[in-house]
This record gives C-alpha cells, structure tokens and sequence, in this order.
C-alpha cells in the first residue's frame, strides 16, 4: 500500500496506518496517541470449538464487561479520539447480553464500529438493530460443506444452515436498506482445510455477500497450535482459483503477504500497538491479543471492568509496556506468535522507523473504506 | 515531558556533556585485517566505522566520530552511538544503533523522557543525525557489496558462560537477585519465586495467592529489569501459561502441544 492511488475498494491485505499521518507524527514526537483501533471481545466465552481457534491460548484472569463497564469504556474511547472498535478478539461478542448496545452507543458515540463473528445467535430482528450502526460485519466461516464445517469449527452439522440463512437475512436487509455496512466472510485457511477453499469460495457466490477473505491461522511463539506454514505452499493453485470466483459485487481475496511470509516477521520492534490495541473479553486491556495469557503477565497494564480506560491510557504503566514493545529490550521476532493483528502496520511503521518509506502526500487522494480500521 | 526539537532532549544534556569529557572515541577508525572501512559526512560532522566479517554478517568492529567546533552535546551522544554499535552487526546498527545509544545515555536519567513512545526523534536531533549517518554508511556498503539483505534477525546471545550452566547453576544464580528484590517490594518468601528456566532464556516466576494480581504486572518487569542488570543477560520473565477456560473449546479440541 503506498497510498497513492485512490482506493474505491477494500483493502483487505494490507494497512490503512498512512493514511493516518497526525498519529504517526505525534508519536515520532514522543506524545501520547490515542489508538486509532482497538480490537476487543465482550466476553472470552465461545459457543463454538473451532480447532484453529487462538482464543485457546489466551486465557486470562476473567472478568465480566457489563454495561456499565463497557458504556464508560466507549464514552472514555470517544473522549480521547478513537476512531474504530471492532469486535472480535478472543471470544464471540454477539452472546454477551451487552452486544447489541454496545454496539448502538458506540455508533450513536460517532465511532465507527465492527464486528467479527460466527453469526449463529443472531436472528432477522436482532441483525435489523444493529447492521445500520455497523462498518462491517465478518462471518467466521471456514468451512462451505454443512458436515466439514462441523468438523472444523465444532459444532452441529444443522448449525451451519441457521448461519447460512442469517448471512442471507443480513445481505438482504442491507440491500432492501441500502445500507452502507460491509458485509464480509471469513475463512481461516489452515493447510488440511484445502478441500473447503472452492466449497466455501462458492457458498459466497451464491450468498452474495461483499466479499470472502481467505486468511493464514496465527500460532504462538512456540508453534502450539501446530500450524505448518509450508503447507500453504502446496494450497497456491486452489487459492488462485477461488479468487477467479470473484465477480463486481462479490470479491474473494486471499491474505497473501501473510501466507507468503511462512510466519516470519521482518521486524523486530512492535510500533504498532499504540495505533491499534487489543482488549480481551476479560476486560484486560494489552497491546496485543497473543500477550493475552496469564503468561504474559509483564505486559498486562489494566482492567476496563475495575478502572476507567481513559486512566488506564494516560497511566505510566500504559506507556511503559508501549516503550517496552517498541525497545530494544524486545524483540517480536522471538517473543511474539506468527503473524499477529498488527504485523501490518508494525511492517510499514518499521520501514518508515528505518528511513525507507516516506509518509506519501495523500492531498486530493480519496481514503479508503474502513478507515478507522487500520 | 513535551516532544523537542533541541539537540538533545534536556534530560540528556548533562549525561552528553559528561560523556564528552571523557570522550574515547573520537577520530578515525584503524583498519583491521580483512576489515572494510566507511565513513559518512554531514554538516562536517564525520562517523567512520570498521567492519569485520562476523558469524554471517558485517559487524561494526570500530566506531569513531569527528565533530568541527565545541559541540559538547552532540559530541556526547556521538559518543555513546560508537559505544554502543561496536560489536553490533552492521544492519542493527543501523536501524536500531540511535535508540541503543539513546539507552545508553539514559542509564542516568532512568525515568521517561517523553509522554509517549521514545524515538529517536523524540530524543532529539543528535540522534536523528547519527542514524542518518549510519544509514548512509549502510548504504556506501551495498554499493560495493553484493549484499540485498536487508532483514535483521539479530538478537543478543546469552553469553558463553550462561550457556555454559546447568538449569540448576542458573536458577542458583537468579535467586539472591530475586531474593533482593523480595526484599525490596516488601513481599514474603512465599509471596514470590522462579518456578524454572526454560530455553536458556525464558525464567518462569510464580506469586503466592497473596499477592494481589493488579500488582503481578509491575512486579514482572521490575523483576526482568533487575535480573538483566544483575546478570547481563537478556532474559525473559514470564508467569506460568493459563489453560483455556471454555469448556466447550477445551473439550473439542486442545493445542498441539497438549495433545502429544
């Protein structure tokens, strides 16, 4: 992405962070940013069992946001200039009793919102509150065979055809409302689900949804997922093919400079999480989803449930962890997992750290959609 | 705690200035055998270093500075950036020797500079200035070379007598410090211990139930901080891993790990 063409399309691999240059400025200045994004979950908890699932490695000291908690946290996020919330993270958002709300105030708060989930709670009334106050919904769906997607995410076979008709109420509500909500799907592509990439690129022809991105599965440090990086190598040709799916109105994209990278990293420092911070549906507030685990205890900085998050963001703490990540008392390359929310925008802010991309002059380039997403 | 635009961010300014009396670094580099030698220029202030072939990559054998006039500021931090990229491979030292220089002068002045995240921008323009010199030997070293690469994988080795230990050895050798440490955060002995080692590298600290988990955090890495300065080796702390809570997830499916 070098931010000179203007984008009428979704960047659906790659990073929007350029086109947010007063941040990047301000924090070369050594100030304190407001992240522009911040992922986060409403609850750890999970109705699903999918075997790719990273939330299984991310467990954490619970706590339940409830709707004071998470109101306070929206209106601190508007207060100190967040743009974006997505909710995906660690756990499935949409059973938290709190969902639909949240998702309402964060709206009517003027920030753009997001959600990411495996779409099974939802019903037509429930979808007709909230796409209008949504910039996209995604549906986790990795598999385009009823007794395959069983498998995979685990779950009834018969789940699938009840996600199956909510992904047709939710395209058909935003067509008859002309909605501007994106509506997105989502396949987390591990090497031994090769035989659902066409099944799945298909179901979309058909469902008509915006678009079907095909992403890698994300591992931690020490590989306990088990997720063979190689193997996607051999997946290249059927990938190409769902692609030639696409059509005007529906795109399949495939996240290829994170499946080509083989779960490397070119960098070492995390400049990224000030930009775009992760929170569990724990409350935990944390630069990022793969230090959610107990384990990583050092870069823990606060809780949305016992304190305010517009204190939690001005504390010492907050930037000690953030100074921590982006020193050379870290390195990303041996701490971290594979491929991370922010291995974007850590891409291009190390290049641009190292002196070899310049900020582009973006004058008279229209942004691109999903802005606040970065 | 503003950004500046200064030299070098006020903090600094008397560690620089200190560093500069007691200046080593000064002049031009000697060439080593089978080394190569670079130098960069601007505003007439020069940095010449020397490379020897390491394990895999040009390493920075020596690092000199010439700076016109009585500029005892930058001077300093020219200073502290030759100190600290000596024996650094020459990509580090290059994307990264500004910041490791920007610590070294800071080893002081251990409170934040900045509000927000230190860059060598933030630091001031002395720092700018030595990673644009550096960045230009960087690029002098491409011309005549072959070499595209411009990843970086280096990361600090533990040192050959850390490596050298047993398990036990090095647990031995970590407990006075988190002994110390215990005492100083006023904490039991039940309250705080390392539980093991692993990989060398990664030491595993556990808490007693006592202790109050808002706390764990800062205690975490104030622990790390101490263990690195005691030992000199980069190591990590971490807490013992949490099993997933779901159950549904858990009775599903479980890592790889934890099934074999």
């Amino acid at each position: 992405m070098t931010g000179m063409t203007d984008h009428t399309e979704l960047i659906l691999d790659g990073t929007k962070i350029a086109w947010h240059q007063d941040r990047i400025r301000a924090w070369e200045r050594g100030e304190r940013i407001a992240p522009i994004t911040i992922d986060m979950a409403l609850t750890r908890a999970c109705n699903y069992a999918c075997h790719y699932c990273y939330a299984m490695l991310q467990e954490n000291d619970r706590k339940v946001i409830n709707r004071k908690a998470i109101f306070d946290f929206l209106d601190d996020c508007a207060k100190i200039g967040v743009k974006g919330i997505s909710f995906v993270s660690d756990g499935e958002s949409t059973i938290s009793p709190v969902f639909v709300d949240a998702v309402k105030h964060g709206h009517e708060l003027g920030m753009s919102m997001a959600v990411g989930t495996n779409a099974f709670v939802f019903n037509r009334r429930k979808l007709e509150e909230i796409l209008p106050a949504l910039t996209y919904l995604r549906v986790n769906i990795s598999a385009g065979e009823r007794a395959r997607y069983a498998e995979i995410m685990g779950v009834k076979e018969q789940w699938f055809d009840r996600v199956v008709q909510n992904i047709r109420d939710m395209v058909d509500i935003k067509r008859r409302d002309k909605l501007a909500v994106t509506i997105g799907l989502q396949m987390v592509l591990m090497p031994q689900y090769e035989d659902q990439i066409l099944p799945l690129a298909r179901l979309g022809k058909e469902l008509r949804p915006d678009y079907l991105v095909i992403k890698h599965c994300s591992d931690n440090e020490d590989g306990d997922l088990g997720v063979d990086y190689k193997g996607y190598r051999s997946l290249y040709g059927k990938l190409h093919e769902a692609e030639a799916l696409s059509d005007e109105d529906y795109r399949v994209q495939v996240k290829w400079s994170k499946i080509e990278a083989d779960g490397t990293r070119s960098y070492q420092r995390c400049y990224g999480a000030p930009f775009m911070i992760q929170i569990s549906g724990s409350g935990l507030v944390a630069p990022c989803g793969m230090l959610f685990n107990e384990r990583y205890k050092k870069f823990h900085i606060g809780n949305i449930c016992d304190e305010r998050f517009i204190d939690i963001w001005n504390s010492d703490r907050y930037w000690e962890v953030m100074n921590y990540i982006a020193g050379p008392q870290f390195n990303a390359q041996t701490m971290c997992g594979s491929l991370c929310l922010q291995h974007k925008v850590n891409e291009y802010l190390d290049e641009y750290a190292k002196g070899r991309v310049e900020l582009p002059d973006l004058a008279g380039h229209a942004p691109p959609p999903h802005l606040n997403f970065v | 705690m503003s950004a500046i635009s200064a030299e070098v961010h006020p903090a600094l300014v008397s560690a620089a200035r200190e560093l500069a009396r007691h200046a080593t670094k000064a002049g031009d580099v000697t060439v080593a055998e089978h080394g190569r030698s670079y130098s960069a220029t601007e505003d007439g202030v020069t940095l010449s270093v020397c490379l020897v072939r390491g394990r895999g990559s040009w390493t920075v054998a020596q690092a000199r500075y010439r700076v016109p006039g009585d500029a005892a500021e930058l001077t300093g931090v020219l200073e502290a950036f030759c100190r600290a990229i000596e024996g650094l491979p020459l990509q580090e030292a290059a994307d990264h020797g500004a910041i490791h220089a920007c610590n070294g002068l800071r080893a002081s002045v251990p409170q934040p500079l900045v509000a927000g995240i230190h860059t060598p921008r933030s630091m001031g323009a002395a720092f700018m200035r030595c990673e644009r010199l550096m960045r230009a030997v960087l690029a002098q070293y491409r011309t005549v070379s072959d070499d595209r690469e411009t990843r970086n994988f280096w990361n600090p080795a533990l040192s050959q007598q850390w490596r050298l230990k047993t398990a036990e050895q090095q647990l031995e050798s970590l407990r006075p410090v988190v002994e110390n440490f215990r005492k100083s955060q006023g904490l039991a002995e039940s309250e705080i211990w390392v539980a093991r080692i692993e990989k060398m590298r990664r030491v595993v600290i556990d808490f007693g139930e006592s202790v109050d988990a808002a706390r764990k955090s800062a205690l975490l890495m104030d622990l790390e901080r101490a263990v690195r300065t005691a030992t000199g080796e980069r190591l990590e702390l971490y807490m013992e891993e949490l099993k997933d809570n779901n159950r549904i997830r858990r009775l599903g499916v479980q890592p790889a790990r934890a099934a074999s």
